[in-house]
């Protein structure tokens, strides 16, 4: 696009589409993460320095694909989080200082791992909360 | 982007709130979500399950409703995640 055309666009449809760029690259550089939550752990990280990473983890599996007992034990080793199991294919746990450097190492970590949702909060909230 | 009777979903976000229906007729729910390779399903006002449903389960979408290809009981067994 050259600048002339820049220029003569209006400034709200210069961030809208800049915006929706943004949108396309995080869905592409994070497919397997629920864009809400990664959304709103960028914007918790960027906005404020202080902030704990405090996460509600979802991480689903492929259903009778992997032994998710294993999978338990290594998110108890690595975070000292016992998770639960939900439907039988996705581990449910409350982390902090995750971070979105944190779910890319999870994420090249563990190959099986189908998709994360969850919620990130700004208050600082107790390990089995919701 | 196509499903796989070559029907065209031009944007995916127009399935965002439409309902969802498996190949023996069960309602499966709502999309709540578009991601790059599944969509969120959710059934249920208080405590909704959900189902992560790849793209390529779909099988078409036709007057507001998605279909799949999908029977409601390999859905339950292999999609429902929460």
């Amino acid at each position: 696009m050259s600048e002339k055309t820049v220029a003569s666009q209006p400034s709200s449809a210069i961030l809208k589409s800049k915006y929706e760029q943004f949108l396309q690259e995080a869905a592409s550089l994070f497919p397997k993460v629920d864009q809400k939550l990664l959304m709103n752990i960028l914007q918790f990280e960027v906005t404020y320095d202080d902030w704990e990473g405090s996460v509600l983890l979802k991480i689903v599996y492929p259903a009778d694909k992997v032994d998710l007992n294993a999978k338990k034990d290594f998110i108890y080793n690595r975070y000292q989080r016992v998770p639960t199991i939900e439907a039988d294919k996705t581990l449910r746990f409350k982390g902090i200082r995750i971070y979105i450097e944190q779910l890319e190492k999870i994420l090249k970590e563990d190959p099986d791992i189908q998709y994360i949702t969850g919620s990130a909060t700004l208050a600082p909230s107790d390990a089995y909360s919701a | 982007m196509m499903d796989r009777n070559g029907n065209t979903i031009d944007d995916w976000q127009v399935l965002v709130n439409k309902p969802v229906f498996a190949s023996d007729g069960k309602e499966v729910g709502i999309v709540r979500s578009i991601q790059t390779n599944n969509l969120i399903i959710s059934y249920g006002p208080v405590t909704p399950d959900k189902y992560l449903i790849p793209k390529s389960s779909i099988k078409n979408f036709t007057n507001g409703v998605l279909y799949l290809n999908d029977g409601s009981e390999f859905i339950e067994n292999n999609y429902r995640f929460e």
